[in-house]
């Protein structure tokens, strides 16, 4: 049995834990900090925004890089989740740029949402997101699937002539929320599904398993636990992944090579590969949904210098023990995490959208869902 | 396969008995019931407490602690909903109706222990249940699609018409109120706002806890002090605990009713917990002949929704552990705690971890009892509570209150609505208008407007050919109809005093109507300029809303003696009690104090001069009792990580930080 000191007594204060913590690990800490003038966060308590509901996929995720951080800050910080949540992200998002300060005791959790809201200028948006200094970026792929009953065959290519020639009924939370990239896979396929629109992925997965949406996708953390009894009980079929960017090209998904990438499909139903305007805003979409799913920043004007040391200290807590067990493996997939100035490359990219982009994605928006600015 | 099962379920017990799981079990337990006593602070914030500690521990344990604290939150809220009159949370909402009048009559101890005696006895039915369903939840929970969530809802909305009180226009228009009230936010069919009034705090709508707390503490809290009592009228304990054990037992066949009904629709999806001691409460009236006592402190109104309440837990289990589902906000926490000791939940629970299945199974029984017992022995001496002169109890309510209400979202948004529900409320006691309806048409807006939508999304008039859809609206038909054919028609004698002493105050009562219509109207207006799929759904319940509201004019101005219609609680008073302003004037000095110089600040000033001048303690009973709030901030704000609303000019006062800090 493995029971971890820490653990025995979860209402004692966290320094008195962290005290602990150190005395046991010991010598162990020593290779986290590296050999430059950093600011010693020892005593400090690092507070950590997390946009999202407790419980979330978000939250899981950010604690337990808060439990990595812990361990690695220069220091050992006491980190505090908080979850405020609401807008989609921008409520707590905002409060995060109001209040928190440059001195690295502040940090947030960002996801689609905020990137969207953005880019997409709602008007409650009160971030300046390009402004924020990115340490960490955590890709998760997106795996899309249909109900046996909807796409017959075992060819995706072939299953989504199907679902072209047949609109299944479908279940979103909306348009411009984290469902965007896609529900625009779908449009650009010539998918025109019955939206229904307001649902949670719990309640569009039931739906689905019930037989009331025939289309549906989610996200590859949730592959092993929801999706995979649904395929294997011949409930559900894999149509297709928004693929994985690899030294800046889209391959297949490293969890599922076997599924063709939408960019496959794509080329296979039209005879040629997605290009231009529309193969730019697919890209960008991609590139926040996909590659930078998931990302820890620090506020505007945060010296490069805590940067670095937070850069480090989740690289460090990536490799240590504490990633390799089974929870940590399942929330953070097989992916490569990205840190430092790979996070922030993810960053930049998750950003640019041509000013033609966006008017193009919202022309979409306003003719497709009648949304409209 | 029988044998192993049980052999599972006997090494899941002798497991959990073992020293280290229990303790776990006890700690986790002991946290649920702590927070379980704090209105507003339910499962959700405990499992948030412990999240941090979960990660890295051994799965039987952390499922131990886990379960212990979610199983036991609905246990200790009953304290507060009892005791005080102010829910203490979403599952004992409908307690507060029963509860609290046999509080004011000293009956605070019989009603606690027969609240906690049911929830255990339903407790331990929702164990049961879950320790049966992997058998059968599969074919039933698959059969429930939206069109039936819709039927459930619209079922669940009829009972109502057993909350409505005496006038049904009121109550009906009542639960209109709430229905719009709930409507606040973004609409789900087009993600439009709806009167957010360019705010982002209403742009998720308004957290039940506010609604709560404002339409029920405000005016109980009023009440009691504007008659300078104590909580108990009869100024003494009584009734025993062991009455209300008897009380239980007596009424065993609605235990086991309102436990089945608990645990079914906390595994069902589509309604949701804080409707289940609604719809619980609605049953026990609707099956009882003698009706005459409810809202007036019938022991049979606190069995019921109790006994739901804890069963609801065991049911929202069901789909959470097996297909991954979360019954409930606690649940989809609960979930996300599996995720992070590694257990995934889903159809590979039932296969492979059937012992933690067992684990679980045993912990929420066990933590029933454990959480009744320690409850049940706490219950006479909080229950002195109900005997203290009120003005010294006011104070710390009201800080408490306050504080619950601002755990919503952590803004000053909540303090603001608070107080304005609480004014709608204060009106609302006053006039005769039903308080529960309110709540009960707020919870179910958003789930109402959603299955609609859904429903006829997906199914258009297929929807009525689904035989599960048809058997639950005509059930609903049946409980309208028996509501309707089960009340007076007219002002009976005894009420006739109170009629004719009303006829004094007709104007504000036609005034507070008409106000309630002109609101009605202007969202009207304003809705219209949404898309169709917007509006469609509150501007049909405002027009409903008018239409009742307009009825009750037309009887108002004809004076027509129908009951509840005419109605007014402080008309024809002697004037020696205070009016309910004067004393909102007493309650508002706390936001406003906070305002300024923060709520850390504010609170122990606040019961400091309530306790002198109000309450005439001497200068060092009122000290200490503001040392006393401090204290407790204290430990709030570093054992449990709560948060105080923050005043202008807290930045000039250092200290407050400090406070955050001493740990």
């Amino acid at each position: 049995m493995n029971i971890r000191l820490t653990n025995l007594w979860p209402a004692v204060s966290r320094r008195a834990r962290r005290g602990v913590l150190v005395a046991v690990t010991g010598f162990g800490l020593g290779f986290a900090a590296p050999a430059q003038a950093q600011t010693d966060l020892s005593g400090e308590r690092v507070n950590m925004i997390i946009p999202y509901q407790e419980g979330s996929g978000s939250t899981i995720h950010g604690r337990l890089f808060a439990i990595g951080l812990e361990k690695h800050l220069p220091g050992q910080p006491t980190i505090i989740v908080e979850n405020i949540d609401g807008g989609g992200s921008v409520r707590g998002i905002n409060q995060f740029a109001a209040r928190a300060n440059p001195d690295g005791l502040d940090i947030a959790a960002i996801a689609t949402g905020t990137f969207f809201q953005y880019l997409l200028k709602d008007p409650a948006v009160e971030y300046d997101l390009p402004s924020f200094r990115p340490f960490l970026a955590s890709p998760f792929g997106l795996l899309v699937y249909a109900s046996t009953d909807m796409a017959t065959s075992d060819d995706s290519v072939e299953n989504v002539r199907q679902l072209i020639e047949n609109p299944p009924i479908y279940g979103a939370s909306g348009p411009t929320s984290s469902d965007l990239p896609v529900l625009l896979s779908f449009s650009l396929l010539g998918i025109k599904p019955q939206y229904v629109f307001g649902l949670s992925n719990a309640e569009t997965r039931a739906g689905f398993e019930r037989g009331e949406f025939g289309l549906n996708y989610d996200n590859m953390a949730s592959w092993a636990q929801a999706v995979k009894p649904l395929v294997d009980d011949g409930t559900a079929r894999p149509l297709f992944t928004l693929g994985f960017e690899e030294n800046g090209k889209i391959v297949r998904d490293p969890m599922l090579p076997d599924v063709p990438t939408f960019l496959e499909i794509y080329e296979a139903i039209n005879g040629k590969p997605l290009e231009g305007i529309e193969y730019e805003v697919w890209k960008a979409a991609f590139n926040i949904r996909v590659m930078g799913s998931k990302m820890l920043v620090l506020p505007a004007d945060t010296s490069d210098e805590i940067v670095a040391q937070y850069a480090d200290a989740a690289e460090a807590a990536v490799e240590g023990d504490e990633f390799k067990t089974e929870a940590a493996q399942a929330t953070l997939g097989e992916y490569p995490q990205r840190v430092g100035a790979d996070a922030e490359t993810v960053f930049k990219a998750s950003l640019e959208m041509s000013d033609e982009a966006r008017a193009w994605l919202f022309d979409w928006l306003e003719s497709e869902f009648d949304v409209s600015r | 396969m029988d044998a192993t099962i049980f052999q599972y379920a006997i090494e899941a017990l002798l497991t959990l008995l073992s020293p280290t799981h229990f303790l776990y079990l006890f700690m986790g337990v002991t946290i649920g019931l702590t927070i379980g006593l704090i209105p507003g602070l339910g499962g959700i914030a405990g499992m948030a407490i412990i999240m941090p500690f979960l990660f890295g521990m051994d799965p039987g344990l952390a499922l131990a602690m886990m379960i212990g604290l979610s199983s036991t939150t609905s246990t200790s809220d009953t304290f507060m909903s009892v005791l005080v009159g102010v829910p203490g949370g979403s599952s004992a909402q409908a307690t507060v109706l029963d509860g609290f009048p046999l509080a004011r009559q000293g009956m605070a101890a019989r009603a606690l222990s027969a609240a906690f005696i049911s929830s255990m006895l339903g407790g331990i039915f929702g164990a049961l249940l879950l320790s049966i369903a992997f058998v059968l939840a599969k074919p039933v929970l698959l059969a429930v699609g939206f069109g039936e969530q819709l039927m459930l809802v619209v079922f669940a909305l009829t009972l109502v018409g057993m909350l409505t009180g005496p006038s049904m226009a009121k109550g009906l228009a009542s639960c209109c109120i709430g229905l719009l009230l709930g409507t606040i936010g973004a609409s789900q069919a087009t993600a439009e706002y709806r009167f957010t009034f360019d705010t982002i705090y209403l742009s998720d709508g308004i957290p039940l806890v506010v609604v709560a707390l404002g339409i029920f503490a405000f005016p109980e809290i009023i009440d009691v002090l504007r008659k300078h009592a104590r909580i108990s009228e009869a100024g003494a304990l009584g009734g025993g605990w062991m009455q209300g054990i008897r009380d239980v037992l007596r009424h065993w066949w609605i235990v086991l009713r309102c436990s089945f009904i608990g645990a079914i629709v906390g595994a069902l999806p589509g309604l949701g917990g804080s409707v289940i001691d609604w719809i619980a409460y609605g049953h026990v009236v609707q099956t009882s002949k003698d009706k005459s006592r409810f809202g007036k402190g019938d022991i049979r109104g606190v069995i019921g929704p109790e006994s739901a309440a804890n069963a609801k837990e065991g049911g929202a289990l069901i789909p959470t552990l097996f297909f991954g589902i979360p019954g409930s906000g606690t649940m989809a926490l609960l979930l996300g705690g599996l995720v992070v000791i590694g257990i995934t939940p889903g159809r590979p629970m039932v296969t492979s971890h059937m012992d933690l299945v067992f684990l679980i199974i045993w912990s929420i029984a066990l933590a029933n009892i454990l959480g009744t017992a320690i409850s049940v022995l706490l219950a006479k001496p909080i229950s002195h509570v109900t005997v203290i002169p009120f003005a010294r109890v006011a104070p710390f309510l009201l800080v408490m209150v306050f504080l619950s209400a601002y755990q919503a979202t952590r803004e000053w948004g909540d303090l603001i609505t608070l107080v304005a529900i609480g004014v709608l409320g204060i009106f609302m006691k006053r006039l005769g208008w039903s308080r529960a309806a309110l709540l009960i048409g707020f919870v179910l807006a958003p789930r109402l407007e959603a299955a609609l939508y859904r429903s006829v999304q997906i199914y258009g008039w297929d929807l009525f050919l689904r035989p599960i859809s048809v058997v639950i609206m005509v059930l609903a038909a049946i409980s309208l109809i028996y509501a309707w054919r089960n009340r007076a028609h007219s002002v009976s004698d005894a009420e006739r005093g109170e009629y004719e002493a009303s006829l004094g105050t007709l104007g504000v009562q036609i005034g507070f109507t008409l106000i309630v219509m002109a609101v009605g109207v202007w969202f009207i207006a304003t809705l219209l300029q949404l898309r169709f799929l917007a509006w469609v759904f509150p501007v049909s319940v405002c027009a409903l809303m008018l239409a009742f509201c307009a009825w009750m004019v037309f009887g108002m101005i004809r004076r027509a003696p129908w009951p509840g219609l005419i109605t007014d609680t402080e008309a024809g008073g002697d004037g020696s009690t205070p009016g309910s302003f004067r004393l909102l004037g007493w309650i508002l000095v706390l936001p406003a104090l906070s305002y300024l110089i923060g709520f850390i600040y504010a609170a122990p000033l606040y019961v400091l001069g309530f306790l002198r001048s109000k309450a005439r303690l001497g200068w060092i009973g009122a000290l200490s009792g503001a040392v006393v709030i401090l204290l407790i901030e204290i430990v709030l704000a570093n054992v449990l990580l709560l948060q105080f609303p923050e005043g202008y000019l807290q930045d000039l006062l250092p200290a407050s930080r400090f406070i955050y800090r001493l740990w």
